[in-house]
């Protein structure tokens, strides 16, 4: 058996490497996989047409991408394009000297200037301290912001439960009662087949964020952020907001009306979203993403969008918006073969590719003129990038050297996804929020002084925004710092 | 003992003398050590002390560890209660599923051994196929067979009318443990059912031949000549399943993620946890220092453990030895 | 004579039943990999889809780009599983055959190293491999797994030590024809350790098939490394997993070695037995 293995595995090993000879290799590495197809596609197409360059694309989950990538710069041999992921925010890249400007990587200035203009400059593309130091770009947005997590319901079962208008239209709930009183009309008519809404637990992080954080609380006033502290008022962790309290108290509420979809503990977001694709849930939580997952199980699913419901008598508040775009690709910073690193990027921030991207369905583009309503697969999604564009507003802005505390903070276990998971199912009372709620602060004070150990100049004052009125659906801007 | 003491006393000069000797004359031994050797301090000594160097910082895992803290992550260790209660389950595990599974593979040992048996092949291969399937696939596969929504487990138990609604398995505080106990179980079974094979088939026909010729019956000669020489067998087998059972981690990992709300994790998992995924929503980073700092402790505390287990037992077996003597 | 029929069906009964429950998971794993995604969702207790979609091995196959895989997992788990048998058996038999200071320390300090866990040891690993400019090779994949295991070795320790009289005395008669410990060690212990030799390469052939973390770690910078478990994983998406993909690569991957065990079970079974035997 060794006899005939050992030629073959040299060969394997002489074909590999001489392969390669004569053409640069530009590997791309990022972590989203539900358009990977699109971009296998396209970056054949690319290496087709590229008889010099070829990509070498890898898709890493999120979890190894940045072990990966510290492993990989470690041994001076990193991927030449990424994706900025997780810890690895642009600032810490910076830090760390492991990017290139894309100014320096381009053939020539004319070029490059050609290349900005293709992004629109009121919508600010290039931010000083976000994506731009120095004056020098090292990023480009690829997707216009987000409205971020969304209701989706499930037509079909609206229906039938009689949760429609004088049309015979669906109508989606409002607010929070609606939303429970929906929930437990849809499971009485399912009678055990189907049920009000999906809920993904077994991943409290996320399932709490997207049914809850950034949804109920966040359309009814209630700030919450995963880095900073969430109270603009005081520079401080609060989780002692009413909003907060009682959009737990909603969700243990349709719990024990019955309206979730069983398992809820133990589902995780596919498993949830298969769920609702194949007619068992009327309601689920998301954002664009799940619209693909959707069409990939049942591609007849009759769903539809709705802005997250709002707590009873208060008024709703859209998010507001970092300025840029969504993240992403940088350059390796040994860039050995800058021309070719160069046509790669100028084919990924390409209209053509952008728009076969939006498309496809991977979502919004940052270039306006691509998000007409007849370019997207799916209704859904035309509405999203609607609201987006009409809605979201600019809100406070973090200085980007206070941005750099996260980089301190040690992970407080458990977290706030966990700790609403254990109130949730009554393994813990409300008051794990008043002790999640001192912990985060020591830590943050903590992290503040390493922070300043270190020479950066970060104070509470950094997360303090006394003039911000979170109920103001307009553009914030500071009065005066 | 004294007298062993006096010839130690007299030796001691001459004991000096023999050492080099000894390595000279063991030249060869040592070279052929070295190959093993090598590859044990390259791989597996060394990283093993670099990533436990590591314990005394704390590094998020990117770039150069910079913060040297000392033993204040193993304070932290000490102190977390969900260390504690990761630690508990660990033990908890290990303490069901071991002597179940040893209890199962010995016996289907023991049927797949019949003389008479026929098929012994594809019965072995059938019960020892889970082990041979990659851990995270495993987990991927039963977590979906066992979810309440879609499961073929609950489809089944619903069809059979032995319920009425699909149990979550997995996500109920109280079935999730067990659960992933039955299925940790199921996994390892196959490969202690080959070992108590092995240690079956080397307990000699003519001792079984000669008993029965003596008259006695299956159930004497199970007790006064299988199960007492499988004993030696059957130590070696209960610690490597100890070892393997008290790190179990992608079953854990792929089937709860130690959840729900931490009623399934495991000390494996908490390290994760740390070390890689770190905390999505709270925004704090990974800890590689502290991951290693828990590591660290919990393999201490095994070692400590097996090697007090270890003692126990010699002890007693000496104390049986003198008790017999006299 | 009947009851004792009667209760040798009712053993074959309950085993065939037993077993079927046992490899129900993998039943249901072979039947989904020939369904389609949206079959595959809609769930059932049929074990038989109602089309055999068998485009999915084809598309598993091209997409996993399982040839290559496969035979970096063949690589993987033949090279290391004889490189580690040599050394490990030849550090068994110095342990086993010759009383040289150090050999208690170094016995037991294997002992203790078997019970530490081996915590983050990834990064040093591939640090060490990176200056041995092995990185993009595959034999930096299989280089960690090549010296063995000290379980193997410990394994070969106890298998010499309990046939070292019979041992000692073809030493001598070899010592005396004139042989060199290497050439003792060819023609004597190898042969003698057959069966150690059968069991532990088995083993370690489907350990190696089925190693995980570390190819997945030194091949992610580079596609063409993977190994089949590792190419598997790749199903598992970030927002979809395509299931019935991954039902197929993984019964393909499974195959191989399940052939092999099939045949191979009594030999290892024997190997260990002789092994405990003395």
């Amino acid at each position: 058996m060794i006899s005939k293995i050992w030629p073959k595995v040299l060969i394997l090993i002489v074909a590999v490497t001489t392969l390669g000879a004569g053409r640069v290799k530009v590997r791309v590495w990022d972590h989203h996989i539900h358009d990977k197809p699109y971009r296998i596609k396209m970056f054949k197409k690319f290496n087709r047409e590229h008889p010099d360059v070829k990509i070498e694309y890898t898709s890493l989950g999120s979890g190894m991408m940045v072990q990966m990538l510290n492993l990989a710069f470690k041994t001076g041999d990193p991927p030449e394009v990424f994706k900025p992921q997780g810890e690895l925010t642009l600032i810490k890249l910076m830090d760390l000297g492991w990017i290139v400007p894309l100014d320096d990587i381009a053939p020539d200035p004319a070029t490059f200037k050609a290349w900005k203009a293709r992004f629109p400059a009121e919508l600010k593309p290039f931010v000083e301290g976000l994506n731009m130091f120095n004056g020098k770009i090292y990023s480009f947005p690829v997707s216009a912001p987000l409205y971020g997590n969304l209701l989706f319901y499930n037509k079909k079962l609206f229906r039938e439960a009689g949760i429609v208008d004088e049309n015979g239209e669906p109508t989606p709930p409002t607010t929070w009662s609606e939303f429970r009183e929906y929930a437990k009309r849809i499971t009485q008519a399912g009678k055990g087949r189907y049920y009000g809404v999906a809920l993904m637990a077994k991943q409290p992080g996320a399932a709490f964020d997207m049914s809850l954080l950034s949804t109920l609380a966040k359309a009814s006033g209630y700030y919450h952020s995963s880095r900073f502290p969430n109270n603009l008022k005081t520079g401080r962790f609060d989780y002692s907001s009413p909003i907060l309290r009682k959009a737990i108290q909603l969700w243990i509420d349709i719990k024990n009306d019955g309206s979730i979809l069983p398992g809820y503990a133990s589902m995780d977001d596919e498993t949830a979203r298969i769920a609702f694709a194949m007619n068992r849930a009327g309601m689920i939580f998301g954002g664009f993403w799940v619209v693909a997952g959707f069409l990939a199980i049942n591609p007849n699913c009759d769903f539809d969008v709705a802005l997250p419901p709002v707590m009873d008598g208060v008024k709703r508040v859209h998010p507001w918006r970092d300025i840029g775009g969504g993240g992403s690709y940088v350059v390796a910073k040994p860039c050995k073969h800058p021309d070719a690193v160069w046509k790669v990027i100028d084919f990924l921030s390409s209209y053509e590719f952008r728009e076969g991207w939006v498309k496809y369905g991977g979502g919004i583009s940052f270039y306006p003129q691509i998000n007409k309503p007849e370019n997207f697969p799916h209704p859904t999604l035309a509405k999203i990038a609607q609201w987006s564009q009409k809605y979201l507003r600019l809100g406070p802005i973090i200085r980007p050297e206070a941005r750099r505390v996260a980089d301190y903070m040690e992970p407080v276990h458990p977290d706030i996804g966990n700790t609403i998971l254990g109130i949730f199912l009554g393994k813990v009372g409300f008051e794990a929020l008043d002790d999640l709620e001192r912990r985060m602060n020591a830590a943050f004070d903590r992290a503040m002084e390493k922070a300043r150990k270190d020479g950066l100049h970060i104070t509470r004052e950094d997360f303090i925004f006394p003039d911000f009125d979170i109920t103001k659906n307009e553009d914030y801007v500071p009065q005066k710092r | 003992m004294n007298t062993e003491k006096k010839e130690l006393s007299i030796n001691y000069p001459v004991k000096k003398r023999g050492f080099w000797q000894q390595v000279k004359e063991n030249l060869s031994a040592y070279i052929f050590l070295t190959p093993m050797t090598l590859a044990w301090v390259a791989f597996g000594l060394y990283p093993m002390i670099a990533s436990y160097w590591i314990v005394l910082y704390e590094w998020s895992g990117i770039g150069e560890p910079t913060r040297y803290v000392g033993l204040a992550n193993f304070a932290r260790v000490i102190s977390d209660p969900f260390f504690w209660k990761a630690f508990r389950n660990s033990f908890i595990y290990a303490g069901f599923q071991v002597p179940i599974q040893l209890f199962l593979a010995l016996v289907l040992a023991m049927t797949l051994n019949l003389k008479w048996l026929k098929g012994k092949a594809v019965f072995r291969t059938i019960f020892f196929l889970p082990s041979l399937m990659s851990r995270a696939i495993i987990g991927l596969v039963l977590g979906l067979m066992l979810s309440p929504f879609n499961g073929v487990i609950n489809e089944w138990l619903i069809h059979l009318h032995i319920i009425k609604q699909g149990i979550d398995w997995l996500g109920d505080p109280r079935t999730a443990f067990p659960t992933i106990i039955a299925v940790g179980i199921w996994q390892t079974l196959g490969i202690n059912m080959i070992y108590f094979s092995a240690g079956l088939q080397a307990i000699p026909n003519e001792l079984y031949e000669v008993a029965a010729l003596d008259g006695s019956n299956a159930l004497q000669r199970l007790f006064h000549i299988t199960l007492p020489l499988i004993r030696p067998v059957f130590l070696i087998i209960l610690i490597l399943a100890l070892i393997g059972s008290l790190n179990v981690f992608e079953l854990v990992l792929v089937l709860s993620y130690g959840g729900p709300y931490y009623a399934t994790e495991v000390v494996q998992t908490y390290i994760y946890k740390f070390a890689f995924a770190g905390t999505e929503i709270s925004g704090g980073r990974t800890e590689v220092g502290f991951a290693s700092a828990a590591a660290l402790l919990m393999g201490i505390m095994v070692l400590a453990l097996t090697g007090l287990q270890v003692l126990i037992v010699t002890r007693l077996r000496r104390k049986r030895a003198e008790y017999f003597e006299m | 004579m009947v009851t004792r029929k009667f209760g040798r069906t009712l053993l074959y009964l309950g085993l065939i039943v037993g077993g079927f429950f046992y490899i129900y998971p993998f039943l249901w794993m072979v039947s989904a990999s020939f369904k389609t995604l949206p079959e595959f969702a809609r769930g059932g207790l049929s074990l038989i889809p109602q089309t055999i979609h068998w485009q999915n091995y084809l598309i598993a196959w091209r997409e996993a780009e399982f040839s290559r895989y496969f035979l970096n997992t063949v690589a993987l788990a033949t090279i290391p599983t004889i490189t580690s048998l040599i050394s490990t058996s030849m550090a068994g038999y110095a342990l086993a055959t010759r009383r040289f200071p150090g050999r208690k320390i170094y016995i037991g300090g294997a002992v203790v190293m078997m019970f530490l866990p081996h915590g983050l040891t990834v990064i040093p690993v591939f640090m060490l491999i990176h200056k041995l400019g092995l990185l993009h090779t595959l034999l930096g994949v299989m280089l960690p797994s090549m010296g063995g295991t000290l379980m193997q070795a410990l394994f070969f320790l106890g298998y010499y030590s309990s046939i070292s009289t019979g041992a000692k005395t073809l030493e001598e008669a070899a010592r005396v024809d004139g042989a060199g410990f290497f050439q003792t060690y060819w023609r004597i212990m190898m042969p003698l350790g057959r069966p150690m030799f059968a069991t532990l390469g088995i083993l370690a052939f489907i350990s190696g098939w089925n190693n995980f973390y570390w190819p997945l770690v030194i091949s992610l910078g580079d596609p063409k490394l993977r190994t089949l478990p590792v190419g598997l994983y790749a199903f598992r998406g970030e927002h979809i997993t395509e299931w019935t993909l991954l039902c197929a690569g993984t019964t393909m991957a499974l195959i191989p070695i399940i052939l092999l065990f099939l045949f191979f079970q009594r030999y290892i079974i024997e190997g260990l037995a002789g092994a405990i035997k003395m």
